[in-house]
């Protein structure tokens, strides 16, 4: 009846039990109902006896498997598991036969060759004495789900592999600070040979191997603490944080620059779920710009020396003429010293800019009478202005902590640019204000203004508003960056409001003591 | 700044004095030079190296010390004024310390309570600073060069770009 290696010994010789229901099938009509039902059921219903051999294959295991029962029965259902054989089902149904009903997910093979997923039970028959009699396994086709899963999980990989191979790290954090993922460019970047490894870590362990592993710095080369990193940020909410983040490995030595970007992922509510971390490697890049504020360094202290030659004998000279009485030649000479003077600012203003971006401008601490000092700045300013006549409004009659030196810088770099900016005009004026913690100063010019788009830029290192058809000024746009980060740096911050046409007023805002 | 002009080398309140310049760039040294022998009573030394500085200072004996702070071979002004200091016949002469990074050398130049002057120079302010120097040397000749403050001939005011 069977052409399968398995063999069939059922027609032979049919186990007692079934030879009696066979021969009292057609009489008995409630085994009759109950095989309709079977056969109606649409899971596959197959039943072994003891050894594994079908004896009962319904309808609904034929329209899955698409054997009939008349090819079936007799059979192991090895047939349907290649490349299981028939001995391969034993240790299994020996399990089941101790009371372990089985339960799992196979994959067959139908008759035409296809493959189909199946979720399989497999129990205990017992007869109505309780004598095991044989094996009853129902199954369902589960390919569709399968396929799906197939697919979730190829695009899951393809998400993963490319994940994975983006050059920038990807990190992604929970609300308690774990790891729910870290592609391996991120986990290098901070310090682990792989994803894997970095994964392994608890969140408190992660927390003691960064504080442990890495000395974190900001460009100025200022500690960087754990909550200042953007991850806590946007784990607090903070729709979008970003640092600049100098990674010191404490063991090797080196140096890892890294631009950190995190976000944050809401839950349904609205909630903080988890923190997405990008980080993009800068090291070279900072090397490279660190290499360039070196030679800036270098070179404007190089060019000192000559530049002290040049004022000397030029000096030296300038007194020279003075005694011999030839006051063209030394009017001659105060307008080179002039020129002297302002290269050597130049070459000074370089020498700070090299210094911020290596963060070796120092500041002395001391007390400033706000008010008092602003005036003196002015005053001496008005001396040398022959154009413009500078007032001052106000008074905040309050103390702040700050370099003097480098505060004077800033104001006399504003209210030099005040009137520098404003040929046309006549007037600064200065104001001074407090509100909350804070005193203002405020700069006033009445010259040609700023233009929004240039407003946030110009306080940039060497930006330079430049405007075709406008009269154009001389300098290399360092003044404004030095002063808005030597505000900074005082806890302060600089700003310009200005509209085009209509002068401009620039506002340092510093905290009083 | 302030007009000084020609009123310094007439005042002859201050007897001639040997000042001990160490500079190791020839056209700085030169104009440093000039500025001691034509704008001030004082006689200038001239030397470019410390090792030339030391010969020169033990036998020579000067008043005052103008130093460079770079010098030859990695040695700097202040390192060749603590050799000099060490000298118990040089242990009171005050030092001027000539540097273009005066912001980054002031505490050592403080520790040492010298007087640190800014690359370029003033010339008015260096003779200013010379002659304020040794008229205090003059009226307190036993006066350890301790006692000299730093901020003696300090710019008043740093200068500010526009």
């Amino acid at each position: 009846m069977s052409e399968t290696a398995a063999g069939k010994h059922f027609a032979e010789e049919p186990s007692a039990f079934f030879q009696d229901i066979i021969a009292r099938k057609p009489t008995n009509e409630q085994l009759q109902f109950q095989a309709i039902i079977l056969e109606n059921v649409s899971e596959s219903i197959i039943v072994t006896d003891l050894q594994g051999y079908i004896i009962y294959w319904n309808e609904g295991a034929t329209a899955l498997f698409g054997y009939s029962a008349q090819e079936m029965l007799g059979n192991t259902p090895a047939i349907l598991y290649p490349p299981m054989e028939t001995h391969q089902l034993q240790p299994d149904l020996e399990q089941i036969r101790e009371g372990n009903d089985y339960s799992s997910e196979w994959k067959g093979r139908r008759k035409d060759g296809t493959a189909v997923w199946l979720d399989i039970k497999t129990t205990l028959l017992r007869s109505s004495e309780g004598a095991a009699i044989g094996y009853i396994g129902v199954s369902k086709d589960i390919t569709a789900r399968k396929q799906i899963e197939e697919q979730l999980r190829q695009s899951r990989d393809q998400l993963n592999i490319i994940l994975q191979h983006i050059a920038d790290g990807i990190t992604v954090q929970d609300t308690s600070g774990a790891l729910v993922y870290a592609n391996d460019a991120g986990a290098k970047l901070s310090g682990f040979a792989s994803a894997q490894e970095m994964l392994a870590f608890d969140v408190e362990t992660l927390r003691v191997h960064y504080l442990e592993r890495f000395e974190m710095k900001d460009e100025f080369g200022l500690p960087v603490s754990f909550s200042d990193l953007p991850a806590m940020k946007a784990l607090q909410g903070q729709r979008y944080a970003e640092a600049l983040v100098n990674y010191i490995d404490r063991h090797t030595g080196r140096s890892l620059w890294s631009v950190v970007k995190a976000s944050p992922i809401f839950d349904e509510t609205g909630q903080v779920q988890f923190a997405v971390n990008i980080f993009s490697d800068l090291t070279e890049r900072m090397e490279l710009e660190q290499r360039k504020d070196e030679f800036i360094g270098m070179a404007s202290h190089e060019l000192k020396t000559p530049i002290t030659s040049l004022k000397g004998f030029a000096q030296l000279l300038k007194r020279k003429l003075e005694k011999q009485g030839l006051p063209e030649s030394v009017a001659m000479l105060n307008k080179m010293e002039i020129q002297l003077t302002r290269l050597t600012h130049l070459v000074t203003d370089l020498l700070d800019v090299s210094k911020i971006r290596a963060g070796k401008l120092d500041y002395a601490e001391e007390t400033i009478d706000i008010d008092a000092f602003v005036h003196d700045i002015a005053d001496t300013l008005q001396q040398i202005s022959t154009t413009h006549t500078i007032t001052i409004q106000g008074a905040s009659h309050i103390h702040i902590v700050g370099d003097s030196d480098r505060l004077g810088q800033v104001f006399t770099n504003l209210i030099s640019n005040a009137v520098k900016y404003s040929p046309q005009a006549n007037q600064v004026d200065i104001s001074l204000a407090v509100s909350q913690n804070m005193v203002t100063v405020s700069v006033r010019d009445y010259g040609i203004g700023i233009p929004k788009e240039h407003q946030q830029k110009i306080f940039d290192r060497f930006y330079r508003v430049s405007e075709v058809h406008d009269q154009t000024f001389p300098g290399l746009g360092m003044g404004l960056y030095i002063s808005s980060e030597i505000v900074k740096r005082h806890g302060g911050r600089l700003w310009v409001e200005s509209t085009k046409g209509n002068g401009a007023t620039f506002f340092i805002s510093l905290p009083i003591a | 700044m302030p007009d000084a002009h020609g009123s310094l080398s007439e005042k002859k309140s201050v007897p001639t004095k040997t000042i001990l310049i160490v500079e190791d760039d020839a056209s700085v040294g030169q104009f440093l030079e000039l500025a001691v022998s034509q704008e001030t009573a004082h006689t200038p030394l001239l030397a470019a190296t410390s090792e030339h500085a030391l010969e020169v200072a033990l036998h020579a004996k000067p008043d005052l010390f103008i130093l460079d702070y770079y010098l030859d071979h990695h040695t700097t002004g202040i390192d060749l004024y603590d050799q000099l200091h060490a000298q118990p016949e040089l242990a009171a002469v005050p030092a001027i310390i000539l540097t273009a990074s005066l912001e980054k050398h002031q505490p050592e130049i403080d520790q040492r309570q010298l007087v640190g002057m800014a690359k370029p120079l003033e010339l008015d302010n260096l003779l200013l600073c010379i002659e304020q120097l040794l008229s205090i040397l003059a009226m307190h000749p036993q006066l350890p060069p301790s006692s000299f403050s730093s901020g003696l001939c300090a710019e008043t005011e740093r200068e500010y770009s526009a």
